[in-house]
């Protein structure tokens, strides 16, 4: 979307797990790009393989889990197969990640203040008291109060939006070029996150990071990214320009997600929502479109795997993944 | 939401724990005030939804009004219609039900689907026919097929374990529900679901819900009236239209401007300062001070009593003044 070369491309992303005689595919022909200072929204229900394309890039993946296809860029740098020493000089420095739940992803038996300084020193030959400088005014700058005394504070003596804002403060520490957050939002009082995705909007502009912000949250999504990407069963079904994806969706399963949001069915005597069951796990033999059997305009068609290809909005970078599409007009969702 | 007593009436609850000194003498003295002196009702055939952030309460509440919990002081009372029937009656009420969370932690995962149903109905002798019918007819109602009966748990889906657990609660016939975050763990099309099915239930059994949640969004879609609920405090209380229309407790404000808002597209965020302080050391006068960027001095000292400031809408802050019809002695939130 940006003119300047991508900060992350990833190109055909294809990760399964292997387990005993069967493979399920979890990331399935995944591809996109994103650029200086831009957010993406990753948006899939439970299971959609949004986690796991994260961790591809991060190079988390641990065997039963195999990425078996694709390319992840770093700055023109194929990230995939790297060895893992210079994995780790990449990891927490030019990529870091924020998990879902801080106080698994925090030492809970070491102090904030030295998470923090192992954090840079692993990356950095600073000084023990410059490292400790540094993680003060990192602390200080995602809102937490009296930082200098928080550093000698344990994971379990902070609440759960202190906590996330450590694990955020740690992943901003090496100003990295390009943040994953996997859901970080999620297990946090409403009000929190709002100061959050606050100053996560703030921090990623001031800076220029790259962000790539994994959630099941449509309406997070609408408020923060830049561009969206809709995923189902492993695969990006349909992306774009956020407000182009949830104006004018085209996927049926992006128009059938955006109805079932509660806030979008005021007035009506039922919500609109997406009939049968989800089935994540996709084995290796599957065919077709995924969502074909609870698509409401699947027919032959739809035996075979659909194509990303533009779509009718003529939006730049507007996508979709789907042998029936809605036109520009017809996708426009109607407020009941 | 006739003038007839309402089904529940929730009058001055106040719970609290701890404080009697604890196990090994550990905690000495340290009490959590979870709930203090709430008053809410339920009118028959009323979805009333209940929001707050963790530690406001609310699931306590939840607690209290189905017995699984004692109040420290104050009455919790049901009508006539909500009570449980004479014992060994057939077809009675066992009082209200309630359905939590995590529908797959609430099923005993060693039983069949048609056993979770009918154990209630048995131990209580409700059955009133044959059990397959009887389990058919409540798998029917929730919109579960058959053929499911004789699965466990670990083999149906979230959504599916949650229709079970609301079955299950049916099959007590009760005439009120509480729904203490039923669908807080569901993905958004399953969610959408099963919304779907609590407003289908509704008109088909005529039960009064306290909707538990602290997703405003889904209370909105679903309540006639919301309650909004602060450390263990009711602050405002109104008819749904009402309270989105015209909030009146500036944490009402900040809770609604908190949302994220789909409609909206790139939006700075004003969020409120500060954390939700811990039940354990609340803050004194009215609890939300320290983060209300209008607290004044009387704030910190006095607690604001909940009043009407409007016919039906009730706020607790003492920048509302009640309208002269509230001085007559209309305090409280009448159902």
């Amino acid at each position: 979307m940006t003119s300047s070369p991508p900060v992350l491309e990833v190109k055909g992303l294809r990760t399964e797990f292997h387990m005993g005689r069967s493979r399920l595919c979890a990331v399935n022909d995944v591809s996109f790009s994103i650029g200086r200072g831009e957010v993406m929204g990753l948006v899939g229900e439970s299971g959609s393989g949004k986690s796991v394309t994260g961790y591809s890039i991060m190079g988390l993946v641990d065997p039963p889990g195999h990425i078996v296809d694709g390319t992840i860029r770093l700055h023109g740098k194929d990230l995939r197969g790297l060895p893992e020493r210079q994995m780790n000089a990449i990891r927490g420095d030019r990529v870091s990640i924020i998990f879902q739940d801080p106080m698994t992803a925090l030492h809970p038996t070491l102090r904030i203040g030295q998470q923090m300084i192992d954090a840079i020193r692993a990356h950095r030959s600073v000084s023990r008291s410059e490292a400790w400088r540094r993680s003060r005014d990192m602390l200080g700058r995602v809102g937490i109060p009296s930082p200098g005394e928080r550093l000698s504070a344990y994971p379990h003596q902070l609440s759960g939006g202190m906590r996330q804002r450590v694990c955020i403060a740690i992943a901003l520490l090496n100003d990295p070029d390009l943040i994953i957050a996997d859901e970080p939002t999620t297990g946090l009082d409403v009000t929190i996150q709002a100061q959050i995705l606050a100053e996560m909007q703030a921090l990623v502009a001031a800076r220029g990071t790259a962000l790539i912000w994994v959630t099941h949250d449509l309406a997070v999504v609408a408020n923060i990214a830049d561009s969206v990407a809709v995923m189902y069963a492993g695969s990006i079904v349909e992306r774009g320009p956020t407000d182009v994806v949830l104006r004018r969706p085209s996927s049926p399963y992006t128009v059938g997600l955006l109805n079932s949001v509660p806030s979008r069915n005021q007035g009506a005597s039922r919500l609109s929502q997406i009939p049968g069951t989800y089935t994540p796990a996709v084995s290796e033999e599957a065919v077709g479109c995924r969502f074909a059997p609870r698509c409401p305009r699947a027919d032959d068609a739809c035996t075979v795997f659909p194509a990303l290809t533009a779509a009718a909005t003529g939006a730049p970078g507007h996508e979709v993944r789907c042998h029936h599409p809605y036109a520009a007009r017809e996708g426009r969702l109607s407020h009941v | 939401m006739s003038n007839a007593a309402p089904l529940l009436d929730v009058q001055d609850v106040s719970k609290i724990y701890g404080g009697s000194g604890g196990l090994f003498g550990f905690g000495l003295g340290s009490q959590v005030r979870a709930l203090d002196g709430v008053a809410l009702t339920v009118g028959e055939r009323e979805i009333v939804g209940l929001v707050g952030e963790s530690g406001s309460g609310k699931s306590t509440l939840g607690r209290l009004v189905v017995g699984l919990e004692r109040p420290t002081s104050g009455h919790i009372i049901l009508n006539e219609a909500a009570r449980p029937g004479p014992p060994r009656g057939k077809a009675r009420s066992l009082g209200p039900q309630i359905i939590f969370q995590n529908a797959v932690a609430a099923l005993n995962p060693r039983r069949t689907v048609k056993d979770a149903i009918l154990e209630p109905a048995v131990v209580h002798g409700l059955l009133t026919g044959p059990a397959d019918a009887f389990v058919h007819r409540l798998m029917d109602s929730v919109g579960l097929p058959a053929s499911l009966k004789d699965r466990r748990p670990h083999e149906l889906s979230g959504g599916q374990c949650q229709r079970v657990v609301i079955a299950r609660a049916l099959a007590a016939s009760p005439k009120l529900l509480v729904c203490d975050e039923p669908v807080s763990a569901l993905d958004v099309s399953i969610q959408a679901q099963v919304l779907n099915l609590f407003l289908d239930l509704y008109d088909e059994t005529g039960c009064s819900y306290l909707f538990i949640s602290h997703d405003l969004p889904v209370v909105e879609r679903l309540s006639h009236r919301i309650a909004i609920m602060y450390l263990g405090r009711i602050v405002e209380s109104a008819p749904t239209k009402a309270l989105f229309a015209k909030p009146l407790h500036p944490y009402t404000e900040a809770l609604i401007a908190s949302v994220p808002d789909i409609e909206q597209q790139r939006r700075t965020f004003h969020p409120v300062s500060g954390e939700i302080p811990s039940p354990l050391s609340p803050p004194s006068g009215c609890h939300f001070h320290p983060r209300c960027p209008h607290a004044m001095d009387v704030c910190r000292v006095v607690q604001p009593p909940l009043l009407a400031i409007e016919p039906g809408h009730f706020s607790a802050c003492h920048l509302n003044t009640p309208p002269a019809f509230a001085a007559a002695g209309a305090s409280g939130p009448l159902g």
